[in-house]
Formats: C-alpha cells, structure tokens, sequence
C-alpha cells in the first residue's frame, strides 16, 4: 500500500542527508508507483542541490583569507597578552573554575566521606562548647576590705595659761584639775609642738 | 594511514595551541576557518558580520581549549562553540544580503552563477535565524535531530519541524515542482 507521506518523508532525510543520493530499490518502485511522489523527489532534489552548490561554492576570493587570518593572529595574541597581565589573578580563578572527571561511586564514597567528616567536626565543636560553658560559669568570690580607720591624737595644754590659772586658784583649781583629769592621763606632759599622726587601713606602713 | 597521521598532527598542534602557541592555534584555525565562516557568513547573511562572528568563535575557541579533552572530535567541539556564538550573536533587524562579486562562486557561467547566488541567498534570508541555523546544521553539517535538538536546547521533534518549514520555503522561493506539489510539500512542512 502507497503512503506519499512515508514515502516524501523518506525522500526529504534522504536528500537532505545527500543531495545527489539515489532512492534504493524500494523507494524507486513507490516513486514508479506514485507521480505526485516522483515529482515531489524531483523538485527536493534540485532545491537542496542548488543551495548545496551555493552553500559550498561561495566563500570569499583567495586573496581575503591572508588577511583573515593575519586578523586572526593579531586578536590572538592580544588575548594572551591580556591574558598574562592579568596571569597572578587567572590561576586563581582557573581554581575555582576547573573540574575534573570522577567516577559516581568514587564521587559518591567522596561525599559519605564528606558528610560523615563534617558531622565528626560539628560533634567535636559541640564537645568544646559544653567545656566552654562549665569554665566560664561565674564563681563570686569577695575580697575582704578592711575599713577601719584608727586615729591618734597627740593633745597639749598650755603650760603658760595653767600657771596663770594655778595662780589664782591655788588648790581648788589644782583640786579640780586633779579630778577633771581621767586616770589615765595622769602623770601626761604635752610635748610643745603639735604633731597628729593619721593611720589609715590595716598596714602600718601606710599614713 | 594519511588519516592517522593527519589526526596525530592535529593532536599535536591541539597540545601546542593548549600550551598557549598561537601559531599552532592558527594553523587549526586555517584548517577548518572556512567551514566556520561558511556556516557563519550563509547564518548571519553578511560577510563583514561573518567574519566578526566567525573571528569570535575562534577566540573562544581559543581561550576555552585547555576544557576540550578529545572525548569528541576537535571540529565536533568546535561546532559547539559556534552553535552557542551564534545563538548568543546580537544581530542587527535589517538583514544585508552579500553581493555576489566579492565571492568566488566557482563557475565559469558567472551571471547565472550570480543570480542563483542571489536567489539562494534571498530564499535562506527568508527563513527565521532559527530555521536557517537548524537547516544548515541538518543539511550543510549532516547533524541528526537529537543533536541539533541538544545543540539549541529544543526537542528533535521541534528541530525536524524547523527542517522541513525551512526546506519547503526554500523550495517556494525557488518554484521547482508542480503547484500540487508545492502545496503538499507546504502541508507537510506545516504538519511537522
């Protein structure tokens, strides 16, 4: 049975495969078989054939090429100079750019690898942290801080107003003087300079 | 055996050019240059835009080439790099057709030459830059539709389609075949 479209679909690959192909024997009894099919096979074949012979035959004149690739040559060579000047910083980029070929299991067994590193670290970093943790719990610890203050007084009297007194009053004065004086100031003889010494704190060394 | 050697030698200049050797650079740039600017000049209908894109690819090329690792021939990878440099190419609304003069259109019949020149050059400006990047890559580069679909990030299926519209527009522009022809061809062409 006849189909033209099987058959001009069958002609089309063959031609576009090979302009100038011949049908094989079964093509050219469908062919002898159909005249629309024939004349469809006629009219594909002079298409792709002109435009085969003007796809191949048109390039430009002999002369063009030198220049072309002289063209060429000189862009060429501007690029590696580009491409040193700019050498220190390419590497690094080549680094992260290139790739290489790996097997899937190997790849594979890379990234079980990979993972099972990573969980290692992280459990390893959680350890330290729990260490972390118990060393920097705040302990209060008090220093004690005296706060005393022991003052020492030096005191004198007159001795001038005392004769004058004493003159007056002889023996009720000296009486009174006698029973104002506390007990253990008795027998005392104030110094005629004043000196007032100040003791700060609990060292002895500090005034 | 001339294979082998051939492939040595490109081997060998891929390793020098890797090494940052320009000139080994350009002699595979002259090896497979005019393949790249074809492709280039019939995609982007200009042959002062061609050389801009095509130069482009080479650069690529150039500083992407310590990536390339044989796993696929150097020109498959090369094709790769022009494929995505085409894709990404910013091209002007207004489309320039090429003047034949300054091509050798290799035939002596040199007006009938021109005037298809001008004829072909019409019908591919007709297409989308899509239809007439996926036409040259099925037809010009022999790629299948899986890769043209991996190339251009699009199914095989959308690539055969862009094909066909591709191919049934050139052959109305060119009026070869009878009418019914033509309009089934067009049908198809809609169909996938």
């Amino acid at each position: 049975m006849h189909n033209c479209k099987a058959t001009t679909d069958r002609i089309t690959e063959l031609l576009l495969n090979r302009p100038n192909a011949r049908p094989d024997d079964l093509l050219s009894k469908e062919l002898l078989r159909c005249a629309e099919c024939r004349n469809e096979f006629d009219a594909l074949k002079e298409t792709l054939r002109i435009t085969t012979r003007v796809i191949e035959k048109s390039e430009p004149l002999k002369s063009y090429w030198n220049g072309y690739h002289a063209r060429l040559k000189q862009q060429l060579d501007n690029a590696t100079i580009r491409h040193f000047e700019r050498g220190e910083t390419t590497w690094i980029l080549r680094l992260f750019k290139s790739s290489i070929r790996l097997p899937v299991p190997v790849g594979l067994a890379l990234l079980v690898l990979f993972a099972v590193g990573i969980r290692w670290a992280t459990r390893g970093s959680q350890k330290q942290v729990v260490i972390t943790q118990t060393i920097s719990v705040p302990v209060p610890f008090e220093v004690p801080v005296v706060q005393e203050k022991i003052v020492t007084r030096v005191l004198y009297r007159d001795r001038v107003r005392q004769r004058n007194e004493s003159s007056t009053s002889n023996s009720v004065v000296a009486k009174t003087q006698n029973e104002a004086r506390p007990p253990a100031l008795i027998g005392f003889k104030p110094l005629d300079n004043v000196k007032l010494t100040v003791i700060k704190g609990g060292s002895p060394d500090e005034k | 055996m001339p294979d082998n050697e051939n492939a040595n030698s490109e081997a060998d200049l891929i390793k020098r050019a890797q090494a940052q050797d320009t000139d080994a650079f350009c002699l595979l740039a002259q090896r497979y240059g005019r393949r790249i600017y074809r492709l280039a000049f019939h995609y982007c209908q200009s042959a002062h835009d061609a050389e801009d894109l095509s130069q482009e690819v080479w650069l690529k090329a150039y500083q992407a080439l310590a990536t390339f690792r044989s796993d696929s021939s150097f020109y498959t990878w090369l094709r790769r790099i022009t494929i995505n440099s085409f894709l990404n190419h910013q091209r002007t609304n207004s489309i320039r057709i090429a003047e034949p003069e300054n091509f050798d259109v290799g035939c002596d019949e040199t007006v009938y030459s021109n005037a298809l020149f001008r004829d072909v050059m019409e019908a591919l400006a007709d297409l989308t830059p899509s239809q007439r990047l996926m036409f040259l890559l099925r037809h010009y580069e022999g790629m299948s539709y899986e890769e043209i679909g991996n190339a251009m990030g699009c199914s095989p299926g959308t690539a055969k389609k862009s094909v066909w519209r591709a191919l049934g527009k050139l052959r109305a522009k060119f009026e070869v075949g009878d009418d019914a022809a033509k309009e089934r061809m067009s049908r198809l062409a809609a169909e996938y």
